[in-house]
């Protein structure tokens, strides 16, 4: 991949960056962050009416005392998650100006980053044709390196079907699931991400785009050429086209967004064009991944 | 609207070429993008694929279109009339002298003047008087002040080319004299559409010029002599061209090609050729060139080849050396002689009373009377009287006789009558007269020629030869070629019941035999006409050639007319909008506009 993406400059801002936030887990196996999901733990978090089939030791009979009802002791658990990084290598993430691959190694590295230094285990997955290449599950902060290796060595080629791809992948237990993709993908991602929250997975969708492919920059007649199927499409482009397709664009991304609240999954759009820092801090804070 | 250079219009065959290049060649900028994925959602809603729906948005293209439409009628020069009727009185002038059946962008300088005369009449005001004249020899009035422009229209597609030579400017007081009367009214316009200058002066006036470099030759003259009864032919030809021509000129006898002859003419040159020797009973000759060019019209040139008659002069006299000796050398006349005691036979073309008149006068022949005595049945013979120094009067007669001095020591003292013409006077009285009495064309010479030295003089001879001539009818000057537009003197016989003309197409023409006749005139046509007089049961038939006015007709005038009075130009100034700067100046917008849409890739 030429030049290293993880060289010492990058591992100093990932020093920095992990300082400021620590990143939200709620599934996975007690590691050494707060977990959103309520269990057993000695930190008290809530209470909750009983139902059937709750442990019966964890009822408040002081609380019982007060209000004649059961209710339920609740604690935050602390866990050690499973994150799961995809990263769809086809050809087409390997455009862009900069290129859509390079934020999603580094956006990746900085997640692993930080969840190693929770003590979470990290597997980075990379999506290709219809296979998954995934690295060893990793479980400490000194294993980073691997993972920036796994990372840089990343190939993007090909057409990739994110849906075939994530569902070929095995799932022990909860945990975060993290999806880097332009998501161009004719089946869409609906299949995918319903698999992953079938698995109890806490699912990110970061979708990355080029700025040519927000703001295409084109006038006149223009061949189009799609990178990966080598399809060809004739188009003269006019004021009208790009208004069009600006729309598209944008009907595109809110179909997304919209079945990922519809399914509780968290969705980040990302330009490749954006710092990596205002990707971090901005985005990734404001949709609750990290804090 | 009208176009000067409707050719132009072919042009407009680019405009399928342009859009078919659109169709075949839309070149494409290939770009290589990740994913059509988002494109193809996007076309899916702008159906843009067929080549016809790709053109309907082309901004481009149309405005390629549009530019080639500016360009193309921008070069097809268009006219549109804005105002016809500016002037109430319209007066068109048409030359219609032979130069103008030149050549003249496909067509004839005439047909051309007639077009743009005619448009002219189309476009004045429905309430404008229109008056056309035309101009030969002189001008003439085909249509006087007509609101009718149908009439106009017809009278001026009905002028026929003419060949005659003529001055347009001979119009210019005529339609100054018409103009007249329209001043301070709601005023006029004179259009003159020729191929020369006019001096318009201080008319309201236009004019509108056709002419053009020629490519031109011209045949100027024919002409013969006989050698040993065989014909020298004689032609002159002359280049009126810039450039150096050749050509070939054909001789004709009659309608009989007798010889051909190339000549080569350098620019502007004159060159006379020869056809030797020929052999001929033609009673005509023609001379053509056999290539065509801008003014046909002088490519051929006609003559009339003369048969001497042998005319028989009967000389009454008891014996006159001088008049014997002047008769016999005139060619074609046979004299004889007898003596006054004996019976006068008829059928003699002159007789010759020499002293003496017999005392019956033949019923026939012109006759010339010389010392007549009294009672001579023709004139009053008073006494005689004492001569002097003769004095000649001005007359055809007379010709080459101004330097003439001779005396006459007696003449007899003549009455002169009223038919009679005085040629020579002798101290104020006549001593030679001639005329036509009782229709016989009759002389008289008041003195015996051995009372004078006139027969000792130079001039003797001449004056013997004219009065034969005359009296004969042996046209002394040999006149058988006229141009075009001339008016001929037929001069026929006394004796002639009917005189007919045939000019070259056959047209046959009855003058009125008055006195005096009235000169021929429709010698609209060149080539031979044939004079036909019939006397009694007998025909007398003589031709006389008309050619084409080449020397003041087929000049090549094209540098005598200033650059505004073209014809394209001169239309342009009446009353109307040429479009072409406009439609430059729109190219221009929208070539500009073509190139910030390029810019901008709208």
């Amino acid at each position: 991949m030429g030049d290293r993406i993880f060289d010492a400059e990058f591992l100093k801002k990932l020093d920095t960056i992990v300082i400021n936030v620590r990143m939200m887990m709620n599934t996975g196996s007690g590691g050494n962050r707060k977990s959103r999901s309520k269990g057993s733990s000695v930190e008290f978090s809530d209470f909750r009416e009983y139902s059937m089939g709750d442990d019966f030791r964890r009822i408040d009979w002081n609380a019982y005392g007060r209000f004649d009802k059961l209710f339920v002791k609740l604690f935050m658990e602390e866990r050690e998650a499973m994150v799961n990084i995809f990263i769809d290598s086809s050809r087409s993430m390997y455009f862009g100006e900069p290129k859509k691959s390079l934020s999603a190694i580094k956006l990746s590295g900085i997640l692993s980053y930080m969840a190693l230094n929770n003590l979470d285990r990290v597997c980075i997955n990379s999506l290709s044709g219809t296979l998954v290449r995934q690295s060893t599950a990793l479980n400490s902060r000194g294993m980073f390196q691997r993972c920036a290796d796994f990372l840089e060595n990343m190939q993007f080629d090909g057409i990739t079907d994110l849906n075939s791809c994530i569902k070929k992948k095995e799932f022990k237990g909860s945990g975060v699931a993290i999806v880097f993709s332009d998501f161009f993908n004719p089946g869409g991602i609906e299949a995918a991400v319903k698999y992953l929250l079938y698995k109890k997975q806490d699912v990110i969708l970061v979708h990355i785009l080029a700025p040519e492919e927000l703001n295409p920059a084109m006038e006149g007649q223009v061949r189009l050429l799609d990178s990966e199927t080598g399809e060809e499409r004739d188009i003269s482009v006019t004021p009208a086209l790009l208004k069009q397709y600006d729309k598209e664009l944008n009907a595109f991304i809110n179909n997304i967004r919209e079945f990922c609240s519809r399914m509780g999954a968290t969705y980040i759009q990302v330009s490749s064009a954006e710092p990596i820092e205002k990707t971090v801090f901005e985005e990734f804070t404001r949709a609750g991944i990290i804090y | 609207m009208r176009l000067f250079s409707p050719w132009a219009l072919w042009f407009l065959s680019f405009m399928p070429l342009v859009v078919l290049m659109y169709i075949l060649k839309q070149k494409f900028e290939e770009r290589q993008i990740s994913s059509i994925y988002l494109w193809q959602q996007v076309l899916k809603d702008i159906e843009v694929n067929t080549p016809w729906q790709k053109l309907k948005r082309n901004l481009l293209l149309f405005l390629q279109l549009l530019s080639i439409l500016f360009l193309v009628f921008a070069l097809s020069d268009p006219y549109i009339y804005t105002r016809g009727g500016m002037y109430s009185n319209l007066v068109i002038v048409i030359d219609n002298t032979g130069s103008m059946n030149a050549r003249y962008e496909g067509n004839t300088r005439l047909e051309q003047a007639k077009q743009l005369a005619e448009e002219m009449i189309s476009r004045s005001g429905t309430k404008s008087n229109i008056t056309l004249l035309t101009v030969e020899r002189s001008p003439k009035v085909e249509i006087g002040k007509t609101t009718d422009k149908g009439e106009a229209v017809s009278k001026l597609r009905a002028i026929k080319p003419g060949n005659s030579s003529g001055d347009i400017n001979d119009s210019v007081s005529l339609v100054r004299a018409m103009v007249k009367q329209y001043e301070g009214s709601s005023g006029y316009k004179a259009v003159f559409y020729t191929d020369s200058p006019v001096d318009t002066e201080d008319l309201n006036a236009e004019t509108v010029s056709l002419a053009s470099e020629l490519t031109n030759a011209s045949l100027d003259y024919i002409s013969y002599s006989r050698d040993n009864g065989r014909l020298i032919v004689l032609v002159r030809a002359t280049n009126r061209s810039s450039r150096a021509l050749s050509r070939e000129i054909s001789l004709y006898g009659n309608d009989k090609v007798l010889d051909i002859k190339s000549v080569e003419l350098p620019a502007g040159e004159t060159k006379t050729v020869y056809f030797e020797e020929m052999g001929t009973n033609a009673h005509y000759i023609w001379a053509e060139f056999t290539e065509k060019d801008d003014l046909e019209e002088d490519n051929q040139v006609y003559g009339v080849v003369k048969f001497t008659e042998t005319n028989k002069v009967l000389l009454i006299s008891t014996g006159n050396v001088f008049i014997e000796k002047a008769l016999s050398n005139i060619k074609g006349l046979e004299l004889y002689k007898t003596n006054p005691e004996e019976d006068v036979e008829a059928g003699y073309d002159l007789y010759i009373f020499d002293s003496a008149v017999p005392e019956v006068l033949p019923k026939s022949g012109s006759v010339l009377l010389i010392n007549p005595p009294p009672d001579n049945g023709i004139i009053e013979v008073g006494a005689e009287l004492q001569g002097g120094i003769a004095d000649i009067a001005v007359h055809p007669i007379t010709r080459y006789m101004e330097n003439a001095d001779f005396t006459v020591s007696k003449l007899k003292s003549i009455e002169v009558p009223f038919w009679s013409e005085v040629l020579i006077n002798v101290d104020r009285n006549a001593a030679a007269l001639y005329g036509e009495y009782k229709g016989r064309k009759t002389a008289v010479l008041g003195f015996d020629l051995h009372n004078s030295d006139f027969a000792l003089t130079t001039e003797y001879p001449i004056f013997v030869y004219n009065l034969a001539a005359y009296l004969m009818g042996i046209n002394s000057e040999g006149r058988t070629s006229y141009v075009c537009g001339d008016s001929i003197e037929l001069n026929p016989d006394p004796e002639v019941s009917e005189v007919t003309v045939e000019n070259p197409e056959g047209e046959i023409f009855r003058p009125e035999l008055t006195y005096p006749m009235l000169p021929f005139d429709k010698t609209g046509q060149f080539g031979i006409y044939e004079l036909t007089q019939k006397l009694g049961g007998t025909e007398k038939i003589s031709s006389f050639a008309v050619n084409f006015p080449v020397e003041s007709e087929s000049m090549n005038n094209r540098w005598l007319v200033p650059e505004d009075q073209k014809a394209a130009a001169a239309v342009a100034a009446l009353g109307g909008t040429r479009m072409q700067e406009w439609l430059i100046g729109l190219l221009l917008l929208v070539t500009a506009v073509e190139w910030v849409v390029y810019i901008r890739g709208y």
